[in-house]
């Protein structure tokens, strides 16, 4: 199973991103925010942000309060 | 167990034509709330102001400012009382628990931040200065060129300040004009006007040329006006230089498509 996945696609497996670099997850801090947002406003998934538990958490209650304050959006409909 | 004090952060929007004695009233009372609790503030600043990311009560921009402090946990109760009090001078407002850490953190960032900032002030003032100088030295090099058409050609130079127009600074009107038409679509390719593009470039040239230089705002008004005929003129012969330049485009479209 695991040989087939290899022969598939070769992915790089994913370190969490606040693990290893010493960033602060801010929800004042609109460009980071903004980075983990899909074009539709959604935040992006775990799969694909390749945060751990942890900090997955943080930034999604993060980007709650960034969007609260009007600093992201919370749809592209608005 | 008794209660101990704790840092809070208080992030506030403020509509963008608020009355200044209606903020002070506001922040007055939230300092008075703060020091009612035994607390402090550590900060109390306008954070930014900046377009919302959707309307609030039809406002499309707001003024945020910060509250730091340290206080019990009654006086968060108490200011978010007052903000939501004054809800239609405050859009929003979010109080989020802090660490002494995290605080003591942003204070040594900001320092730090404010000595670059001084550091790239007194960079900044040099390289204004240099800048004036060579300003100077261009706006003479335009003045003592008095026929219109070589002065043309400095007015692209200090606009673009490419190479290619140094060189052909003593250049005939004409050559310097081509010049203009072959950059034009390079940089608007969904233009293929050539009326259009001239057009396009004056706008770009006034507002620069404002800001750099007042003395030769004059100059670019009159060129403005000669301009526009000049272009009628060679239009007749451009289209086809035109077409050849967005046949390019289109390769070169083409070739990033590949590529990609």
């Amino acid at each position: 199973m695991d040989s087939r996945r290899d022969r598939r696609y070769f992915t790089k497996k994913k370190v969490c991103r606040f693990c290893t670099e010493p960033i602060e997850i801010d929800y004042k801090n609109v460009d980071l925010m903004s980075r983990f947002i899909t074009d539709r406003k959604k935040i992006v998934p775990r799969r694909n942000s390749g945060l751990c538990a942890h900090h997955q958490r943080q930034l999604s209650s993060a980007i709650k309060r960034t969007r609260f304050m009007a600093l992201l959006p919370y749809t592209v409909l608005h | 167990m008794a209660v101990t004090p704790n840092y809070y952060e208080t992030l506030y929007i403020t509509r963008p034509d608020i009355q200044e004695e209606d903020l002070a009233k506001i922040q007055q009372k939230l300092q008075d709330s703060i020091s009612a609790h035994q607390g402090e503030i550590i900060k109390a600043d306008k954070w930014a102001e900046r377009g919302l990311a959707y309307e609030i009560q039809d406002y499309k921009r707001g003024i945020y400012y910060i509250l730091v402090f340290k206080a019990l946990p009654s006086a968060c109760a108490e200011i978010e009382k007052h903000l939501s009090f004054y809800n239609t001078d405050i859009l929003r407002f979010i109080t989020i628990k802090t660490t002494e850490e995290a605080v003591n953190k942003e204070k040594a960032a900001q320092e730090k931040a404010a000595e670059e900032a001084a550091n790239k002030e007194k960079a900044a003032q040099e390289k204004a200065t240099e800048k004036a100088e060579a300003e100077k030295a261009e706006a003479q090099k335009a003045e003592s060129a008095k026929e219109p058409a070589v002065e043309f050609a400095a007015e692209v130079e200090v606009v673009e300040e490419t190479p290619e127009a140094d060189k052909e600074e003593p250049a005939v009107e004409f050559t310097a004009e081509v010049e203009v038409v072959e950059e034009a679509p390079e940089a608007d390719k969904e233009e293929p006007a050539v009326e259009f593009t001239a057009e396009v470039e004056v706008i770009e040239e006034t507002p620069e040329a404002d800001k750099e230089e007042p003395a030769v705002e004059f100059t670019a008004e009159v060129e403005v006006a000669e301009k526009d005929p000049e272009a009628d003129k060679e239009e007749p012969e451009t289209p086809q230089q035109a077409e050849s330049a967005e046949e390019e485009a289109s390769e070169v479209t083409e070739e990033e498509g590949e590529t990609k």
